[in-house]
């Protein structure tokens, strides 16, 4: 212990413990004549027992980091941010119209001749959610959130737990009306996707099927090649506004 | 402060970065690493402080929502993200506590909502340092970790990871200092 670094450094050693004793009795002798560790010790002494209250007692097996969220809270939560977003954004929209309507009406009151410009942000019509629910022996869940945008329809949708499929072979989305059937479809396709290993995809599709009309929304399995439309439905669910 | 955050903490800079992107309109990729990062140790905290894992649910993405709302405002001057979010989490366990419908079916004596939030400083106190802990450079962290979780001594430690004991004293030391700065970046004042 002739090293003065070293000296100093034993600072920690003496608040977090346990040192060895001949380490302890040494640095308790060090700590009465130096200034510097004195200080150093009524510096660090707080974060010393802080550490210390927050081992004491706690199960390290149950502690945070250890504790796993349900699988699909995610996939929930990121639909609700989107679904606030939208809503935010459609106040907005509905705003920005009012301002632009007041402007115009200004102009035409005072005889002049002006050009309003609208901030170029479209604003959001209306906006469905569709939970998805896997059919007998097939896996998975889905959660989508459909926006009207101007005349169109925007889909963002996540999946989770979807088998992998073998080359060739892939997942679309469909809408279907009320009383589409076998052999009577009333069907809208939409985008089409494939999942990795771990089941999951975040899909961005756009779409002309009003969820009004077509409230219905499946996920169904095709193959290249095939234009039938009449895949295994692995998903389905329906539209709420 | 902001500079320690950027020369000492890349992961809390690269939080706030992510914050900065999701205050800009981006609800994707950085929202969703957000999520990977704080969602376990949200979940943790809404367990702790209402003690069901409905609520805890409901906590998280609560807290996820407010970070939307709120991600212009945060100020990576007043301290790091991590600490932003437990506090928030802080604040909507209390709000939860309070709605009626976190307990509306449950007898008193069957209901595991925690009647008072006592120890709710404890357990955020608690999770800053874990996370402060977790801020660490794994060389820091392992030395500080093997000493409070183990209880070795340095010379044991020294040993157990095949290192020179001045190496071990070295590391603790600047691992403390180290944890106290990270700390100060969570809220925890001289």
């Amino acid at each position: 212990m002739t090293d003065p670094d070293a000296e100093h450094a034993e600072v920690a050693g003496w608040l977090l413990g346990p040192l060895d004793p001949d380490q302890s009795g040494h640095f308790k002798a060090h700590l009465e004549t130096c200034d510097q560790c004195q200080r150093e010790v009524a510096e660090l002494s707080p974060v010393s027992h802080m550490v210390k209250d927050v081992f004491r007692g706690v199960d390290l097996a149950t502690g945070p980091g250890k504790t796993e969220p349900p699988a699909d809270l995610q996939a929930r939560t990121m639909t609700r941010i989107r679904q606030a977003s939208w809503k935010s954004r459609r106040r907005r929209g509905d705003l920005r119209m009012l301002a632009v309507t007041s402007a115009a009406v200004a102009v035409v009151a005072a005889g002049g001749i002006g050009i309003a410009v609208a901030e170029a942000a479209p604003a959001v019509l209306a906006a469905y959610t569709t939970s998805l629910h896997h059919e007998p022996g097939t896996t998975g869940s889905a959660q989508a959130v459909t926006t009207q945008v101007a005349s169109d329809w925007s889909v963002q949708m996540n999946v989770q737990h979807l088998k992998p499929l073998p080359s060739g072979e892939f997942y679309e989305c469909v809408w279907a009306r009320p009383g589409s059937r076998p052999g009577h479809p009333e069907e809208i396709p939409g985008g089409t996707f494939t999942v990795g290993a771990g089941g999951s995809a975040s899909v961005q599709m756009w779409t002309a099927a009003n969820p009004d009309t077509f409230p219905t929304m499946k996920v169904v399995i095709e193959k290249a090649g095939s234009l039938t439309q009449q895949g295994t439905v692995v998903l389905v669910g329906t539209s709420q506004d | 402060m902001t500079s320690l955050i950027g020369a000492e903490n890349p992961i809390a800079l690269e939080d706030a970065m992510l914050v900065s992107q999701i205050a800009g309109g981006d609800l994707g990729e950085p929202m969703e690493e957000l999520y990977r990062r704080y969602a376990g140790k949200l979940y943790w905290v809404g367990l702790q402080l209402l003690g069901n894992a409905g609520l805890a649910d409901e906590l998280v993405q609560e807290c996820f929502v407010r970070l939307w709302r709120t991600a212009g405002r945060f100020d990576v001057v007043r301290g790091t993200v991590s600490a932003y979010m437990f506090v928030m989490a802080r604040s909507i366990a209390s709000d939860l506590r309070r709605r009626p419908s976190s307990r509306p079916l449950l007898a008193a004596e069957d209901a595991h909502v925690p009647s008072q939030a006592d120890n709710a400083d404890q357990i955020l106190e608690s999770l800053m340092v874990r996370d402060a802990l977790d801020s660490l450079s794994p060389a820091h962290r392992e030395v500080l970790m093997l000493c409070h979780a183990e209880g070795l001594t340095q010379s044991q430690i020294a040993q157990r990871l095949g290192l020179p004991l001045g190496t071990v004293k070295t590391r603790m030391y600047h691992g403390l200092r180290a944890l106290k700065t990270a700390l100060v970046l969570r809220g925890f004042n001289d």
